[in-house]
């Protein structure tokens, strides 16, 4: 027995006790699902601190309630009225100003203004006719928001919705809590919406994508750690009138609502980002898409109308076989 | 050998095979579904009975849900969008059907596929 033999077995016993460490480790997730921002969020924890979920529910929750009130505040507001802004909403409105700018103006928060003649979001749902968009085409545009740190006005009859990335930023300042408390593995899923912090005991997060039409397939597999995937699309939220679909995404150049896609998912570093960007790729076509996202430097996976995948800038980096 | 005996090799071989099981056995997917109530921050697990529930009396929510063997629908709710009547039938693994204003959902959870730890839609 010489210390070849006397290593061998410590090595023997250390790897043993790491494996069987390791596979305890998968059992320990815990999923806690809420009622947040207009959907389900699901947080799964490595821990079983309930008090810990609650405080990051009730978190959440006043932080939409933040940023449902300041869009309240706006839309109810009449031309020329001073309305509070928090840190919060003030990185909020400077994203706005971002997707804006990356869009070449297709994106807008103030095209609210029309999407709601059409009842978005929350219905009933109608077709209001050219005239009527019209009058209000010249109220619309981010420009005719006046804004810095503390305050914001409007400066015509304009209404603003944030809900393209309003969601992603929350499950952000969620993660940012959860990191705060010592948290290392975890995933908040906003309908969709998800953040995945750490690995999942010794492997990455598998997240699939779903595929609209058929239920017992995914459009695609993916393995994250500290990143966020999103995705938009025209299955949700949207109505039908006369053999056309109406989609909850519209256009702030033509003020149309577009049906470019099944679905756009995006992978980034922040679900912020991933939500936000999702809805600006939805606007732009395949070519746009594949010169903006290389700069952006996130992976994109298109479901087209023709049900054909088109995967850019490193989506199938992040795949694993089914 | 001084430093394991044939005992200590038995148990540690016996912890390991132990440990690998599941790791084997996540192949083969089991698709044993269980049909999930989400009512607020409440979950409840319901039976694949053939039944029409009114979810009034027992959770106090204007809506209806009909099970079936192995899938579910809302076929009722007083919201105004009707989106979780018209999503129809939740049947694959992870599939759910939410009525927001009444915080109410169906949810199909497959608690062996442990593949997927999320779906964004």
């Amino acid at each position: 027995m010489g210390t070849l033999a006397k290593t061998a077995a410590s090595l023997f016993f250390t790897i043993s006790l790491f494996i069987i460490a390791g596979c305890s480790d998968s059992k320990q997730y815990n999923t806690r699902s809420f009622y947040e921002m207009g959907t389900i969020v699901d947080i799964t924890l490595s821990s079983k601190d309930d008090s810990l979920i609650n405080e990051l529910n009730k978190k959440m929750e006043s932080w939409e309630n933040e940023v449902s009130q300041f869009s309240e505040n706006v839309n109810n507001a009449i031309p020329g009225k001073s309305i509070p802004v928090t840190e919060i909403i003030y990185n909020l409105l400077q994203q706005a100003e971002y997707y804006k700018h990356l869009s070449h103006d297709k994106f807008d928060i103030t095209v609210a203004t029309v999407s709601r003649m059409y009842g978005f979001p929350e219905g009933p749902f109608r077709i209001p006719d050219n005239k009527t968009i019209q009058k209000k085409s010249e109220d619309v545009g981010f420009s005719n928001l006046v804004f810095d740190k503390k305050r914001l006005i409007k400066k015509t009859d304009l209404k603003i919705d944030m809900g393209a990335y309003a969601k992603g930023y929350i499950v952000d300042k969620g993660i940012e809590f959860l990191k705060k408390e010592g948290i290392k593995s975890a995933m908040i899923n906003a309908g969709g919406d998800l953040y995945t912090m750490g690995k999942k005991g010794n492997r990455k997060w598998h997240i699939a994508i779903k595929d609209p039409d058929n239920k017992k397939e995914f459009l695609s597999i993916i393995a994250l750690e500290n990143k966020a995937v999103a995705t938009s699309g025209n299955y949700e939220r949207y109505f039908e009138e006369n053999g056309q679909r109406y989609t909850h995404i519209f256009d702030a150049i033509t003020l149309q609502p577009v049906n470019n896609y099944k679905s756009i998912s995006v992978i980034s570093d922040t679900a912020q980002r991933s939500d936000g960007l999702a809805t600006v790729y939805y606007l732009m076509d395949v070519d746009k898409i594949r010169e903006v996202c290389k700069k952006e430097k996130t992976p994109v996976l298109i479901y087209t109308l023709q049900s054909e995948k088109i995967k850019l800038c490193g989506w199938q980096e992040y795949e694993i076989s089914n | 050998m001084k430093y394991l005996t044939k005992t200590d090799i038995f148990v540690i071989s016996l912890l390991l095979a132990v440990c690998l099981l599941p790791i084997f056995g996540n192949k083969t997917i089991n698709k044993d579904k269980t049909l999930l109530l989400l009512i607020d921050n409440r979950i409840y697990e319901l039976p694949f009975k053939r039944q029409i529930l009114n979810l009034k009396k027992e959770y106090g929510v204007n809506m209806v849900v009909e099970i079936d063997t192995d899938r579910a629908r809302i076929i009722e709710s007083d919201c105004p969008q009707q989106i979780c009547v018209k999503y129809g039938w939740v049947e694959e693994c992870g599939e759910m059907s939410v009525c927001v204003p009444n915080k109410t959902a169906i949810q199909i959870k497959c608690e062996q596929r442990k593949e997927i730890d999320g779906i964004s839609q």
